[in-house]
């Protein structure tokens, strides 16, 4: 009993949360919703995860539940690989930047008539895509 | 022959205890040199810097595959003709550079790869040797490109082949990305003998076997992400 009240509680923040964030994402949002009134419908009918859990040819509910779980968990590891892979590729760009824009030229290349560096001539940097 | 306007690009981490050295040994001979210093914590910037060399300082630890791409754009970027690609720790010979030159240009060749199998591998020990013959079953098997070594630091690049081969792979599988791309894109690649000095050093500073398996993992995710 108190941990169908704790468990409604966790759930109906999470659709709270998804509810607020409706105006930013609105499939994942509406996903979330969806899920934690199933979440809390199932909460306090326990009976019918075991019946669905039997009609997919698992024992028992918890048993789904499990099952269920780990193949969320096991694609959100995917999906935040994929971000951070993204994350790291920005943030080699932006280095690159930095180090391309701050180059430390030695004096004998600038009088060799070459490209001055960033320091002897305070041109602004080219837009564009410069990063390989 | 007329002089090439050719660019050695240098990636070095830590390596404030011989960058002076081999920065100075590079501009004695081809005057334009680039170290990508990768956030080292030590004065490798300030030490390839005083020996002549143009010095580009990524703020953050990238890795060598990031830090070499970033040489490499810069080189571009000053009209290089040519970019050498050389190991800060000493275990190339600059004089090595020049035969890749020669070998590229009668050759007609995109790049040109230093093998140290080919040549000659002072003090190499014997585990090195496996897990690098292994690394070579391993490029040709995914790549389709048969070489004698895999993971030479020396390389030469025309400007085609610079433009041609996007690193992706910041860390250490960059060396087999390069192969996969000379594949892809039909580059003609001609591997030269070199020689490679193994000093206590760039022992030390060589990657540990255990490594390869990382390198593995790198490639495979990179791929999946393609």
């Amino acid at each position: 009993m108190i941990i169908q009240l704790i468990l409604t509680g966790c759930l109906a923040c999470v659709a709270v949360y998804g509810w607020a964030q409706l105006a930013s994402v609105r499939i994942v949002s509406l996903g979330l919703m969806l899920l934690s009134s199933c979440a809390i419908y199932l909460v306090w009918n326990p009976d019918l995860t075991s019946r669905l859990a039997n009609m997919v040819g698992v024992g028992r509910g918890t048993d789904l539940v499990l099952y269920l779980f780990l193949v969320f968990v096991l694609s959100q590891l995917v999906v935040i690989h994929v971000r951070l892979h993204a994350q790291m590729t920005l943030i080699t760009q932006i280095a690159r930047r930095i180090a391309l824009d701050s180059a430390r030229v030695p004096p004998q290349h600038n009088q060799a008539g070459e490209a001055p560096s960033p320091a002897a001539s305070p041109e602004p940097p080219k837009p564009g895509r410069d990063v390989l | 022959m007329a002089e090439a306007n050719l660019w050695v690009v240098v990636a070095g981490y830590n390596e404030g205890r011989v960058i002076g050295d081999v920065v100075r040994g590079l501009v004695a001979r081809w005057p334009n040199v680039v170290v990508v210093d990768d956030g080292s914590r030590d004065n490798t910037a300030d030490e390839a810097f005083r020996a002549g060399a143009t010095v580009l300082s990524h703020p953050t630890n990238l890795g060598q595959g990031a830090a070499l791409a970033t040489g490499i754009g810069y080189a571009l970027r000053r009209g290089a003709d040519y970019i050498a690609t050389f190991d800060a720790d000493g275990q190339h010979q600059v004089g090595d550079i020049g035969k890749l030159l020669l070998a590229l240009q009668t050759q007609g060749a995109d790049i040109a790869i230093g093998s140290r199998f080919l040549g000659d591998a002072q003090s190499m020990p014997w585990s090195r040797k496996v897990v690098l013959k292994l690394a070579v079953i391993f490029t040709w098997i995914v790549t389709g490109q048969r070489m004698t070594d895999a993971h030479n630091g020396l390389r030469l690049l025309s400007a085609h082949a610079a433009r041609t081969i996007r690193i992706t792979q910041n860390r250490m599988a960059h060396a087999s990305e390069i192969i996969e791309r000379i594949a892809q894109n039909k580059l003609k690649l001609v591997e030269v003998p070199v020689t490679l000095l193994y000093t206590e050093y760039s022992l030390s500073k060589g990657q540990p076997l255990s490594n390869s398996v990382n390198i593995v993992l790198e490639l495979l995710i990179g791929r999946l992400q393609r």
